[in-house]
């Protein structure tokens, strides 16, 4: 089933046209971008049963932008109705031009504006909406209830699902994009003691649909089950350079982390990131090609049809067989950098400033199995359990987090379990170490990621098995 | 909120919590020196915690749902979204538990020195700052984003509150860049409820100076165990594992098993007894209650279990709401003397955290300092710190220098012993 239009902004549009109108008088380029968000998480655990709408990511609302004389500037707000327009008008033609005297502009230009429409929306199985909140809950209780009756070591097993729905408008002088989505998320989480310490183990699942997906909950306990169990026996790592095999979530976050926040083209222009000086060169293993987009196979939470700049959204191969062919760019950073747009500008809610973001990003598979690989390791570990990461795209450092290793000695896993590890060292040092790469692709979207330490926005990443030198601490 | 008061009333809700939160800013973007895009937003929300009281069993229960309002919202919809809160709160099958005593005030002002500047003056006076800040053509403000944010908030519920209050925070982040001899960057973000323009510059000439020392920094630490010091935003993370481990959402579920009167810094190895204070960042809490400085702990021992009404009730203790801000009273040695002792100076890290279920602390270093054999600094980046808090935290010795931000006052460092180093 696909996901319907907003009543609301159905009822807006001849609102924003307006507007746009009157914009359009005053300025050689104006937009405006209406959103229409519903979410709701469920979460079931010791302290209780939680049913909320989610706070952040947005509900309605709209963002007017305006060009002017190689600049930019946008007024945002939660109301709009047709007595607001004057005042809107008002804030662009005081507030915000005394603003823009603060200093000397970035001379920008116009951004483009081809002509585009469209109406969109992505299919669904199961609307949770109409499962309701009594089945869901219930659902949830049971995946508690048989998490913690697995393993009496456990003090506690917490699930949660999340559903987002939203839908967009985005109207300038040639486009008129509408686009409807749905997508959900479910965890577990478990907890188990272990002197004054917790070990906790936590597994997501995602998915560009609806409350279908809850018929991974019990999959997805046994996961998190398998993970507070690896930690609890988890010892201290001896820091050093260590043969590893990374597993599916780890792959992602060294994708995502480690390297794609530094193609993220707003940074180009500030000259904030490495990469810029690295195009057409070899970064990686020639095994290793990088995808990012908004449309690519491997759909999931940030699957969209077009930005938060009105640019259609694009499959863009990052990374080809080693060579760095492509950043990810929004509007406004394309044109100052005189390149196309991948449909990569993108907003937490419409009260935030749009930067470019990524979207589902991936490495794409190789031809190896993963127990040939661990079978080729003779002294190392295999990574799993990512918990954190954090991107350094100006000088390629890494810092990612991950709850433990499992000791593989002469091609076996030992039972051994090292961890917390910090994997630490140079970005292209890791990925042009990578030897072998498995025939399978696994991505998750169940977290958010931010631009530094704010601008929240979903994002799914992921890849095969990979094999690689790695600093650990 | 009388509309909407109306309509729960008609919807058969009587218990309720509401929080309208209108919310102007002025937000000013910087690439290098020149403007990148001026941004003005007003967003209004209204949070309705919509409560439902049921039986089951003989046992009396509350549960609730949270929903959100804004201004463009029909009455047919607002009673709809209402009806599906209710329902869903039916479910929601949590031990009954009292709302927060009734706090009755006036719109309390805000504290800062800028409540009465109109935002966008406020957003430039910071610019300036940001626009005449010593650099040269090796060091600068690479790109800076400023956000003045004017809120005005009102809490009303069901059982009798109604506070309300003004709130300004100037607060943003900013890069500076050396390009010579290696081309590198630091991060710092920045928080204050006043237009602190002192701080702020300190802040700046602070990252200037860091990162011309990162540009010249040697390669990684040497890799082993040895003394690490934290400083400013790094220590105030370092902190966060009291401030969870304390919480009644912690503690309630059984997750911490810390009880007021409990020794919870350990065994005393040497260091500094911890005296942490619950500092009120603002006059209400977000369940209404009024907010006040309470002693965390004293000489390493917990003297209060911190949060919100419904987990107090169930621990049955005082509910005190929800603190984000901490203040440290402690500090023997110099910033000087600890350098001497040969520990590894942490300046800044990417991402430096502590996990509050185990106490692990780990970060990788963007800059450490390490002073050399003949009282030389010598700047080092890349490797990282990995300790655990239960194994430190009874030797902890901390800074007399101080430090101040929107989240903590305190000493601006600590030495901790015995922290694994991953570098060359």
């Amino acid at each position: 089933m696909k996901v319907q239009s907003s009543p609301y902004l159905t009822r807006l549009r001849p609102v924003l046209g307006e507007l746009l109108e009157q914009l359009l008088k005053r300025y050689a380029y104006a937009s405006v971008l209406a959103t229409d968000v519903e979410t709701k998480s469920y979460s079931v655990g010791r302290s209780g049963t939680r049913v909320a709408e989610i706070g952040c990511f947005g509900r309605r609302g709209f963002t007017a932008r305006v060009w002017k004389d190689g600049g930019y500037a946008e007024y945002s707000a939660n109301s709009l109705k047709r007595e607001d327009i004057d005042q809107i008008l008002q804030h662009f033609e005081t507030t915000l031009e005394g603003m823009s005297r603060c200093a000397e502009r970035y001379e920008t230009p116009m951004p483009q504006d081809a002509p585009a429409f469209l109406a969109a929306s992505t299919d669904y199985g199961v609307d949770p909406r109409d499962l309701g909140d009594e089945k869901i809950v219930d659902r949830l209780t049971r995946a508690r209830l048989s998490g913690l009756a697995a393993d009496r070591i456990l003090i506690e097993c917490s699930t949660r699902f999340n559903y987002q729905i939203y839908h967009k408008v985005f109207l300038s002088r040639n486009r008129d994009l509408e686009q409807n989505v749905l997508f959900t998320d479910a965890a577990v989480f478990c907890l188990a003691r272990k002197g004054e310490a917790l070990k906790d183990g936590y597994h997501a699942i995602s998915l560009l649909g609806g409350a279908e997906i809850l018929d991974g909950l019990e999959d997805c306990a046994q996961k998190a089950l398998e993970a507070v169990r690896a930690s609890l026996s988890s010892i201290p790592l001896v820091p050093g350079e260590y043969e590893c095999i990374c597993s599916p979530e780890v792959t992602g976050m060294i994708v995502h982390e480690a390297f794609g926040h530094g193609v993220e083209m707003d940074m180009f222009v500030k000259d904030r990131a490495l990469a810029a000086s690295y195009m057409g060169r070899q970064v990686a293993s020639e095994l290793v090609t990088m995808k990012d987009g908004a449309s690519t196979s491997y759909e999931d939470v940030a699957t969209f049809f077009f930005d938060d700049e009105g640019n259609l959204s694009r499959d863009t191969v990052i990374i080809d067989k080693g060579i760095l062919v492509s950043g990810i760019c929004d509007g406004v950073s394309a044109a100052r950098l005189g390149v196309s747009p991948t449909g990569n500008g993108r907003r937490e809610s419409v009260d935030h400033k749009v930067y470019t973001r990524m979207t589902n990003t991936f490495f794409t598979e190789g031809t190896s199995k993963p127990e040939e690989m661990i079978a080729s390791v003779k002294d190392g570990l295999l990574l799993e359990c990512p918990t954190s990461g954090m991107e350094d795209p100006k000088n390629w450092g890494i810092q990612c987090m991950v709850s433990f290793g499992r000791e593989i000695r002469d091609g076996k896993l030992t039972g051994r379990v090292f961890g917390p590890i910090v994997l630490t060292g140079y970005v292209p040092d890791l990925l042009k170490s990578i030897t072998m790469i498995s025939d399978t692709v696994e991505h998750c979207g169940a977290g958010a990621c931010g631009k530094g330490w704010k601008e929240w926005v979903k994002v799914s990443d992921g890849g095969p098995y990979i094999k690689a030198r790695i600093r650990l601490g | 909120m009388d509309r909407i008061i109306q309509l729960l009333q008609q919807c058969g809700v009587s218990v309720y919590r509401l929080t309208d939160t209108l919310t102007e800013a002025a937000e000013l973007y910087f690439i290098k020196k020149k403007l990148d895009i001026p941004r003005f937003k007003k967003i209004e929300i209204i949070q309705a915690e919509i409560f439902r009281d049921f039986e089951e069993d003989g046992k009396k229960y509350r549960g609730s749902t949270t929903i959100y309002m804004e201004q463009g919202l029909t009455d047919e919809e607002i009673v709809q979204k209402i009806k599906n809160a209710y329902f869903a709160a039916s479910f929601v099958k949590n031990p009954f538990y009292e709302l927060p005593a009734p706090s009755r005030s006036d719109l309390v002002p805000s504290s800062s020195d800028y409540k009465d500047m109109p935002l966008e003056e406020a957003a430039g006076k910071a610019a300036d700052l940001f626009l005449s800040v010593e650099s040269d053509a090796r060091a600068f403000i690479n790109s800076a984003e400023i956000f003045v944010r004017r809120s005005r908030v009102r809490i009303l519920d069901s059982a009798g509150t109604d506070v309300s209050y003004m709130r300004d925070v100037l607060r943003g982040e900013f890069v500076a860049q050396c390009k010579e001899p290696e081309d590198v960057e630091q991060y710092r973000q920045f928080s204050y409820t006043d237009l602190d323009l002192a701080s702020l510059k300190e802040k700046l000439e602070e990252a200037i100076r860091d990162v011309r020392l990162r540009a010249a920094a040697l390669g990684a630490p040497e890799a082993g165990t040895r003394s690490v010091i934290l400083t400013g935003e790094n220590l105030r993370e370092l902190l966060n594992f009291y401030m969870a481990r304390s919480a009644s959402d912690m503690v309630y579920p059984g997750y911490s098993t810390w009880k007021e009167g409990d020794v919870v810094q350990g065994e005393d190895q040497g260091g500094e007894r911890l005296n942490l204070t619950l500092a009120s960042a603002r006059p209400f809490s977000s369940e209404g209650i009024p907010m006040r400085n309470r002693p965390l702990l004293r000489d390493g021992v917990l003297c209060t279990v911190h949060g919100g009404s419904r987990f107090a009730h169930y621990l049955g203790i005082e509910p005190t709401g929800s603190y984000e801000k901490v203040l440290l009273d402690a500090g023997t040695m110099s910033l000087e003397d600890m350098r001497k002792t040969g520990a590894l100076e942490t300046v800044s890290f990417s991402d430096f955290q502590t996990d509050e279920m185990d106490g692990h602390f780990a970060g990788e270093i963007r800059l450490a300092l390490q002073r050399g054999e003949t009282g030389e600094t010598i700047p080092l980046t890349g490797g990282s710190v990995n300790g655990s808090l239960l194994e430190s935290q009874g030797r902890m010795i901390f800074s007399r220098e101080r430090y101040r931000d929107a989240s903590y006052e305190g000493p601006l460092a600590v030495l901790i012993p015995d922290v694994r180093i991953a570098g060359s």
